[in-house]
């Protein structure tokens, strides 16, 4: 496959664009790269997919350097998810020839519009609740940020500074067992898709675990690399992985990132959401589009 | 004479510095690599993975595709490489119960590395 130079410049554009999204929205930017890379610039799929895979771990690397140092994403809370993602990965792979991937993009169509009207409207408890934490105030200046919550927070709680809410802000991770079962199913449809599977964990530490949706958003994008790497690699190993259209798309997601972690400090949670409940939309959309397709093929 | 106190983000800091230093090493064999195969040279096709010495030799005699490709491994290295820091910064801090965690993704990676290139 020869690509000339100015795919490549598109492809550099696009991965720009894609690593904006991620460090903003805790995905890797693979539902919006792989239909890009196949209906625009005609790649064939596997490349694509292949091309998707290796630009979420850049993503994932690039926005997590950042938000480790910033304290948002809550390392242990990702670590023990990654438990989840990476069996489910490992299982994907296994399965692969077992499943009709257009099936269960049906399946998951379906299943993510809710997910999308709940994320708009947010969780009931947004505002600050005593119990669970909430935002303490300015941070004053002799207070390190660190992800070693309070004892009160529990094993997994934590706290980071969010400027945009003007303090610290402090949460409990609720229903543990539940976010592992979904970790699961997002790292089985990252082996099956292509994706990092970012859309299906921050709607879960949202809504179900109880955590911001900036920490939701910064602990999802520090496990996906994990999550995608255990999948790279076998298409790798298929030899699928093309060298000059992975090295155009690496390439601007890290200078995507890079943008995006700054215009990230600013975003309020609730553009987040919302932003994020669009992306959702639009996913379900894509998924139910191409299931139709298959089906009908 | 009393110790230095501990930097409560130390493990924050070797993390982020792992990160960072994967993607630096990555970007730079990637830029360099499209910069040789824009010069002149066109990469193979559909070609299999090849052994990680002859990506090394070739990378070293400049040649784009073994760059790049040399690139892509080291962004695959790059989580891997911050479990492990993880792992033994937990176990350094005394915190085994996620030292334990760390160490078990670790493994599993192990074992996907096993089915997708062993």
């Amino acid at each position: 496959m020869t690509v000339s130079l100015e795919t490549l410049a598109i492809v550099l554009a696009a991965g720009a664009a894609t690593g904006v999204i991620g460090a903003v929205l805790g995905t890797g930017g693979g539902v919006f790269l792989v239909p890009l890379l196949v209906l625009a610039l005609g790649l064939p799929m596997h490349y694509a997919v292949a091309t998707s895979i290796v630009t979420v771990i850049a993503t994932s690397s690039a926005v997590a350097s950042t938000n480790v140092e910033r304290g948002t994403a809550n390392m242990r809370l990702g670590m023990t998810l990654e438990l989840g993602t990476t069996i489910g990965a490992i299982a994907g792979g296994l399965t692969a020839a077992l499943v009709a991937p257009r099936a269960l993009e049906g399946i998951f169509a379906v299943v993510l519009v809710p997910t999308a009207v709940l994320m708009w409207k947010g969780r009931a408890s947004e505002k600050i609740d005593d119990a669970a934490g909430g935002v303490d105030g300015p941070r004053p200046s002799e207070t390190p940020t660190t992800t070693r919550a309070p004892a009160a927070l529990g094993l997994l709680g934590a706290q980071y500074y969010d400027a945009s809410e003007g303090g610290l802000v402090s949460y409990r991770v609720r229903r543990l067992p539940a976010a592992l079962a979904i970790s699961f199913v997002a790292g089985n449809l990252s082996g099956l898709l292509g994706i990092g599977g970012g859309v299906f964990k921050v709607p879960a530490l949202h809504l179900v675990c109880n955590v911001p949706i900036k920490a939701a958003a910064a602990t999802s994008n520090f496990m996906i690399g994990v999550t995608a790497v255990a999948s790279a690699v076998i298409y790798y190993g298929r030899g699928e992985v093309h060298p000059q259209v992975t090295a155009a798309a690496v390439l601007g997601v890290l200078g995507g990132s890079a943008l995006g972690a700054v215009v990230n400090q600013y975003v309020g949670g609730r553009a987040v959401r919302r932003l994020f409940a669009a992306l959702l939309a639009a996913v379900a959309a894509q998924m139910l589009y191409r299931a139709i397709r298959g089906a009908s093929a | 004479m009393t110790a230095a106190p501990r930097d409560p983000r130390r493990i924050e800091h070797w993390v982020h510095r792992s990160l960072l230093a994967g993607l630096v090493l990555s970007g730079l064999l990637l830029s360099a690599g499209l910069l040789a195969t824009w010069i002149g040279e066109q990469p193979q096709d559909g070609d299999h993975p090849q052994p990680l010495a002859s990506i090394v030799a070739g990378a070293l005699r400049g040649r784009g595709e073994a760059l790049m490709t040399l690139g892509v491994l080291a962004l695959m290295a790059t989580p891997i490489v911050r479990v492990g820091v993880l792992a033994a910064g937990w176990m350094i801090e005394g915190d085994w119960r996620f030292a334990a965690v760390a160490g078990a993704v670790l493994a599993l990676l192990g074992v996907s590395l096993y089915l997708g290139m062993g």
